[in-house]
């Protein structure tokens, strides 16, 4: 055998197997399902107040369009969550406001607050609360481990979640989890007690925040693919115009959502 | 001649025969009526059906999925498409020979929510609280927080049991702690000051504590509500008014009225007293008992939904009724403790004395509900009660047929979430200012091709921007509405009702051959009946199998006693064969043994079945079931005898035996006579 051929094969290997290193040193290590949500959560919640503008784009089966605009403020040490509607004008002012176990919904048009015990089809779409809340997979589901899926060449972990109080709030009894070799969730799959699917997500980009009270770096969902499976709608929601400041004291009152309506 | 003689003595000689005779008399006997019945049946639901807003068809856009019906099924609404422009579609459907009128329709399924004793006290508060600071706003303040401290006791009282009984959640035990603390007269001391401080603890950790509150269904057929009233002969308004042309509203279907708006207490004592009039009793029923002692249940919140002035005069109008003091909830359960011989009674003594004093309907007309298609994910909106309504004939109160509710069409538009011109063209502006018009383009996106998503820096503002959120929030829809805004948006199906002696069979080709923008389709009164016609299609199968099984009695022992007669007459049968007799005139003659039995037995039995149809229905049938009204058309059913139905009666009967008399015929017919004669002398 010759010494260049012999050269040029080791640096083919070299050059084949940087990637995979590159990949192996970035690539998280394998955590334990629980284990795995605690971290997911963790890397996605913020210790400093929280508001945002989530856009969202909704297509119909029959060929329907909707364009929405929902301003989200979050104080998470407190689970208190705001989110209220801004645009279209035959929506705007349409809010949710959660106060401990209680979530109220607003209606500008009546000015009436009613307690409600649905979690999702909120803001006339199927969005759910739980898209404007902070990450809490593990408080409320356990999960299992349901092996690897290989989709367009990676890796991912497939993990199956059972709600542990199904009458409680989660939106969804059963949750499946595809998630890459970074522990980012990519695909997310809601079914109903039965099994039936009845939402699908396809997380397509995150952006990362340093977040000015833990001084941590905390992962936001940057833009999602939603897809319901029963009506056949499919929504793209974009997650922007973040600030991590302390909000105003009274926010989360239903005084405070009363008197910024013109 | 000779053939048909031979067979008369034969069927006079033999006894035996007639036995297929009677047969035939009987299953003739009971088929007259029961054809009578289910044509009877089929056309009451069909008059039912078309003077209740079904009309003669149902005209919608020819390429919707599903076609319409006015009433929601298992499956819910059907998906259908909507006519663009209404007032198009029904000039060109009017110009129509022997269309009387078309009327716009479009089903929904609707709910309003009903919150627990506390949320509805709760909101009278903050509304009261909302109006200008005055001595007379702190009066009422102070009157309905000590009438609002009051029911806290009871629930107070009530949570004190519950804990007693059960292991509290941790979790509660602040909201507990809350409660208590709120039915002290301590908590209410500062009230008047700041009442929206108290409000907030109150709503959020005090009023979960009475329950989740309710979601009341409301399904509605949005029409052009005087058109309607005017177009279906069986509308009839029970309470309140038609709402004037261009007010927007509801009539509420008065079964759904009663059903779900009404006192529960009071509907229970209704449902009782329907039961005891069809004969049921406390003693024997379980079902009456259940819903005495669900009544006794309900005390508690009753007494959360009245007020002090309310709940006195109840006290001493029980204490007059039973005669003797107490407290009110004692009362109360006296009072409900209900048998066989207190019921009639007391019913008399709830509605007389009682019902004054009670908030007997949630909702009375000239109240606003705010309704909602929750399926559709349209908005919430407020409306106006106007009346109340029900379908002459129809059933009662507890009737399906009287369940639908009518709301006006530009509302029903809105409640379907469909958008109108301008809120696409906003749609459009909107994506360009979110730079979604891309996306826009891609259409719909696959689930199952994914990559890892992308992580990007972001930035974030880590000081307040210091602008307020401020926008102008949505308005409920005016009051009324112009007619432009009727006729000239877009509806879901039409009506169309036919003029006397027009056929809907000749109708629908020319609908579909309609020029336009779409092309429309039509449906009769059957398909657009929904699940209340399909009942119809049910009993026509359960009626059909009956007589199959009917007739295949019949053939089986037609021929079995045929066959044995058969056998008895071989030798009869050489002797006719040894004179000369042909054998195709020998089966011939049993054939027609077979024919005349067959024949005369239907006839008579047919004449039985019809005077047993007169003699049962005499004047009329009638029905006391809401159910049944509707498939009867009316609360009496007077089934008519039809000739041509009973003909066929007839006719089929003798076919029947006949058949079943050719293998006899053939058998008894194929003996040689030799054989025959042999067979005879031994």
């Amino acid at each position: 055998m010759h010494a260049r051929p012999r050269v040029s094969a080791v640096l083919l290997g070299i050059a084949l197997l940087l990637p995979a290193v590159g990949a192996a040193a970035e690539a998280e290590a394998k955590l334990a399902p629980e284990a795995l949500l605690r971290h997911i959560d963790e890397k996605m919640s913020f210790a400093s107040d929280y508001k945002g503008v989530v856009r969202m784009f909704e297509t119909k089966k029959d060929g329907t369009k909707r364009a929405l605009e929902v301003n989200v403020y979050r104080r998470e040490k407190t689970r208190e969550l705001l989110f209220v509607s801004t645009q279209p004008a035959h929506l705007a002012g349409q809010g949710y406001l959660r106060i401990g176990r209680n979530l109220w919904e607003y209606d500008p048009g009546t000015g009436a607050w009613r307690r409600t015990t649905q979690r999702t089809n909120v803001l006339t779409t199927f969005a759910c609360e739980t898209d404007f809340d902070r990450s809490r997979l593990a408080e409320d589901y356990t999960a299992a481990e349901e092996g690897q899926e290989s989709v367009s060449g990676v890796a991912y972990r497939k993990l199956l979640l059972t709600a542990k109080d199904p009458n409680g709030t989660v939106p969804f009894a059963l949750l499946r989890l595809w998630v890459d070799p970074q522990n980012n969730i990519v695909k997310r799959v809601g079914y109903a007690p039965s099994g039936k699917p009845l939402r699908t997500d396809i997380v397509r980009s995150y952006q990362r925040f340093k977040d000015p009270v833990s001084q941590q770096q905390v992962l936001h969902y940057r833009e999602v693919l939603e897809t319901d499976e029963q009506q056949g709608s499919q929504m793209l929601v974009r997650y922007e115009e973040v600030e991590l400041a302390p909000l105003d004291a009274n926010i989360f009152t239903k005084a405070w959502l009363e008197s910024r309506m013109r | 001649m000779t053939l048909w003689w031979l067979t008369l003595q034969g069927v006079v000689s033999r006894p035996r025969s007639w036995v297929v005779g009677f047969l035939a008399a009987g299953a003739a006997a009971l088929l007259t009526p029961g054809a009578s019945l289910m044509r009877s049946i089929h056309d009451g639901t069909r008059r039912s059906l078309i003077e209740s807003g079904a009309g003669d068809l149902q005209v919608y856009v020819a390429s919707s999925p599903e076609s319409p019906s006015v009433v929601p099924g298992p499956g819910g609404v059907p998906e259908l498409v909507p006519m663009p422009d209404y007032a198009v579609a029904e000039s060109s459907l009017r110009a129509l020979p022997g269309v009387r009128d078309v009327v716009p329709l479009e089903l929904g399924m609707g709910s309003t929510f009903r919150g627990n004793s506390l949320d509805d006290k709760l909101a009278v508060l903050r509304a009261a609280s909302r109006a200008p600071a005055s001595a007379e706003r702190d009066a009422r303040l102070r009157r309905l927080g000590e009438d609002l401290r009051r029911t806290l006791e009871g629930v107070a009282r009530d949570s004190r049991r519950r804990t007693e009984a059960f292991v509290d959640d941790p979790v509660d035990a602040d909201d507990l702690s809350a409660l208590r603390a709120a039915s002290m007269p301590a908590f209410w001391a500062h009230f008047t000051e700041s009442p929206q401080d108290v409000l907030e603890v109150l709503e959020n950790k005090v009023a979960r504590q009475a329950g989740e509150g309710e979601e009341l269904s409301v399904d509605y057929l949005g029409t052009d509500l005087p058109r309607f009233a005017r177009a279906f002969p069986r509308f009839e308004l029970v309470t309140g008014q038609l709402p004037p042309a261009g007010a927007r509203g509801l009539l509420m279907g008065q079964a759904t009225y009663e059903q779900s708006f009404k006192l529960p207490i009071a509907a229970r004592l209704d449902e009782l007293n329907r039961e005891r009039e069809r004969g049921a009793t406390f003693a024997e029923d379980e079902r009456l008992r259940t819903l005495v002692t669900r009544n006794t249940e309900e005390i508690p919140d009753l007494l959360a939904r009245l007020d002090v002035e309310r709940a006195t005069a109840l006290q001493a109008a029980l204490a007059r009724v039973l005669g003797g003091d107490g407290e009110l909830p004692a009362l109360l359960a006296r009072f409900l403790a209900l048998d066989d011989a207190n019921f009639d009674a007391r019913y008399g003594q709830f509605y007389a004395e009682l019902a004054p004093h009670l908030p007997l309907y949630r909702l009375r007309p000239g109240d606003t509900l705010v309704l909602r298609n929750p399926l559709e994910q349209g908005p919430a909106i407020p409306m106006r009660l106007w009346g109340t309504f029900r379908f002459q004939g129809l059933g009662g109160d507890d009737g399906r047929a009287n369940a639908v509710s009518l709301v006006d069409l530009v509302s029903a538009r809105q409640l379907s979430g469909r958008l109108t011109r301008a809120q696409n063209a906003e749609t459009q502006q909107l994506l360009e200012t979110f730079g979604m018009q891309k996306d826009e383009a891609l259409g719909r996106q696959s689930l199952d091709a994914f990559q890892p998503p992308e992580v990007v820096e972001g930035e974030a503002r880590t000081t307040s921007s210091g602008t307020q959120l401020s926008f102008r929030g949505a308005r409920a829809p005016p009051d009324t509405f112009t007619e432009d805004e009727l006729n000239h948006g877009s509806a879901m199906h039409a009506a169309v009702l036919l003029a006397p002696g027009a056929s809907a069979e000749e109708l629908a080709p020319r609908i579909a051959a309609l020029p336009g923008e779409v092309e429309l389709a039509s449906v009769g009164w059957q398909e657009a009946g929904g699940i209340l016609a399909g009942l119809v299609g049910m009993t026509q199968v359960v009626l059909s199998l009956f007589a199959l099984l009917l007739a295949l009695f019949v053939a089986l022992v037609s021929a079995g006693t045929l066959l044995l007669l058969a056998r008895q007459r071989v030798g009869e049968v050489g002797t006719l064969r040894a004179l000369g007799m042909q054998r195709s005139e020998v089966f011939a003659s049993l054939l027609l043994e077979g024919l005349l039995l067959g024949g005369a037995g239907s006839v008579v039995g047919a004449l039985v079945g019809a005077g047993l149809l007169r003699v049962w229905t005499g004047q009329g049938i009638a029905i006391q079931n809401s159910a049944l009204q509707f498939f009867l058309g009316g609360p009496v059913l007077r089934p008519e005898l039809m000739p041509s139905a009973t003909a066929v009666v007839v006719l089929g009967v003798t076919a029947v035996v006949v058949l079943s008399a050719l293998v006899p015929a053939w058998r008894g017919s194929s003996v040689a006579p030799g054989v025959a004669m042999r067979r005879s002398e031994d």
